[in-house]
């Protein structure tokens, strides 16, 4: 069994699309330049209407849990739970962290965005150590 | 006009379990309903309010308007359910509509139990799998596949906090000892019996969702509580002493689950809050005698007593260590075993505060009972650290 993949809906079809080509979007306000995760019907900060842009997929990790009890069947045994604060404008995104000890997380840590196939829709937007 | 001129007159805690099989939720709350309007020395023909999730089956889940049929008269304030229904939210509601004289009686509460009918399933979610499945509201997936669910989205707020203050494991670990602790020598906790805890014993459990282990987040249960109130002036002739809402406020920054849960988001919820709760009441947070808060995880009563402002930002952790929140100590915190180790059953747990706050200030604890307490102070919170509610009570 897979862990739950994302639901494609109208508003995040473009985002999973350009996961697909290895490609982070984030929705940035038409008017003010906010950034924010999820995307959101409105931006959040000022309500205007938002467009996707495209993110470098570079941060470090904000905050993190290393989780030992899985949320659900599918996830692995052990996995890291992480807010990652992007450089392009610090908005934060909630991920993985991969590629590392789980152990060796820290807050701080240089992370950048790293894209795993799980079927043939979804590419998810992990983060490895920068 | 003033919340002050509420009382809460009646009150109960159900039986509280791991599972609740032998009744029915509408058994249960039930229950919880006429023991509350017993202990106030009312009846259902008294009552014209009601913010109760109704149970089914029939009707719609969840929305009180469902009882309406149920007490024979037309009710004067229903809620659509959820947290509407529980804990400081659902006194400050009632209070502020029996106040401006929307209504006269109101009840509160419910329940959540396994027995026969189960709608939508039955046991709360504070543990995976079932959050997880649920998933997030309208962020179109996003977060799905990331494995956050209620105690991992609260850890990442205590993380951050760590990193930022300095806040120990140790410090976190004296919370949930101390409170577990309460619950062990409480016959109506669900982790009656089941302890003592030392600081050591929290840092050798499981781990969960660092920083969290087992021991640091609460247990998944059934149960149910209600609360009834009404004014004042009617409260005087009732059985009870009656006790006020001296103060109130709720506080919200997100919806619930639309994001990981971040310091930076919630390190001023609850200050504002805080601040107009204590000036309504005249008093200062240092007055309070008892609090009833959210302990959804150890690190969440170190961040009350922060925004409380018995403490400065980041200063909870050295603030409770030495047995600041023990029943003998300054700031006694859940004497009755909290979400830790009394209950913690979907959204009532939320009422078992005020629950307890109430029977503190009439001084009915019993053996758990703390000395000279005139002021309690009572709060829920949830979605990862998102909104805060509070009420501070007094006797009249
Ligand atoms: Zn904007």
């Amino acid at each position: 069994m897979t862990k739950p993949l994302p639901t494609v809906d109208a508003m995040t079809a473009p985002y999973w699309e350009a996961a697909q080509r290895g490609e982070l979007l984030v929705p940035e306000c038409d008017s003010c330049g906010h950034k924010h995760f999820p995307a959101e019907a409105v931006c959040p900060k000022c309500l205007s209407n938002w467009h996707w842009a495209t993110s470098p997929g570079v941060g470090t990790v904000y905050s993190f849990s290393v989780v030992r009890r899985p949320a659900g069947p599918g996830f692995p045994d052990v996995y890291v739970l992480a807010l990652v604060e992007l450089s392009d404008g610090g908005w934060l995104m909630t991920t993985n962290i991969v590629d590392i000890d789980p152990d060796d997380v820290r807050v701080g840590l240089p992370v950048k965005v790293d894209f795993r196939k799980e079927s043939e829709a979804i590419s998810l937007p992990y983060f490895i150590p920068a | 006009m003033s919340l002050r001129d509420v009382a809460i007159v009646g009150v109960h805690a159900t039986r509280q379990a791991r599972v609740i099989d032998d009744l029915t939720p509408m058994q249960l709350t039930l229950g919880a309903i006429n023991a509350a309007l017993d202990d106030a020395g009312l009846t259902r023909d008294d009552v014209d309010g009601a913010a109760v999730g109704w149970p089914g089956p029939g009707g719609l889940i969840g929305d009180s308007t469902s009882w309406a049929r149920f007490f024979g008269h037309p009710l004067h304030l229903v809620s659509e359910g959820g947290l509407d229904n529980s804990g400081a939210r659902a006194v400050l509601r009632a209070a502020s509509a029996i106040e401006t004289g929307l209504c006269d009686v109101v009840v509160v509460g419910g329940g959540s139990a396994s027995g026969p009918f189960v709608p939508g399933g039955g046991s709360p979610n504070f543990t995976p799998p079932a959050q997880a499945a649920r998933g997030p509201i309208g962020a179109g997936g996003q977060l799905d596949p990331w494995g956050g669910y209620v105690a991992s989205n609260f850890a990442l707020v205590a993380q951050r906090h760590m990193h930022e203050y300095g806040t120990t494991r140790e410090q976190m670990a004296e919370v949930a000892a101390t409170i577990r602790n309460n619950g062990h020598e409480n016959p109506e906790a669900v982790m009656y019996d089941r302890g003592p805890y030392t600081i050591d014993d929290v840092l050798q459990s499981r781990p969960v969702a660092s920083p969290f282990n087992l021991l640091d987040v609460c247990l998944v249960a059934q149960g149910g509580a209600a609360l009834v109130l009404t004014s004042l002036e009617r409260a005087r002739d009732l059985k009870q002493t009656p006790v006020v809402v001296l103060g109130g406020a709720m506080e919200f920054v997100r919806g619930a689950w639309t994001g990981g849960s971040a310091l930076r988001e919630c390190r001023d919820l609850g200050k504002a809050g805080a601040k107009r709760t204590f000036g309504m009441a005249g008093l200062k947070p240092d007055d309070v005698d008892v609090m009833c808060v959210y302990d959804p995880t150890s690190f969440e009563v170190l961040r009350a007593f922060e925004w409380m402002g018995l403490c400065g930002e980041g200063e909870g952790g050295p603030f409770i260590e030495g047995g600041t929140i023990a029943r003998d100590g300054r700031f006694p915190v859940n004497p009755e075993g909290g979400c830790l180790s009394h209950a913690w059953n979907g959204v009532q747990q939320m009422t078992l505060k005020v629950v307890e706050a109430v029977k503190q200030l009439r001084g009915q604890a019993g053996t758990r009972q703390i000395p000279d307490c005139d002021v309690a102070f009572t709060s829920m919170a949830g979605s990862g650290a998102m909104h805060v509610e509070m009420a501070l009570l007094g006797r009249a």
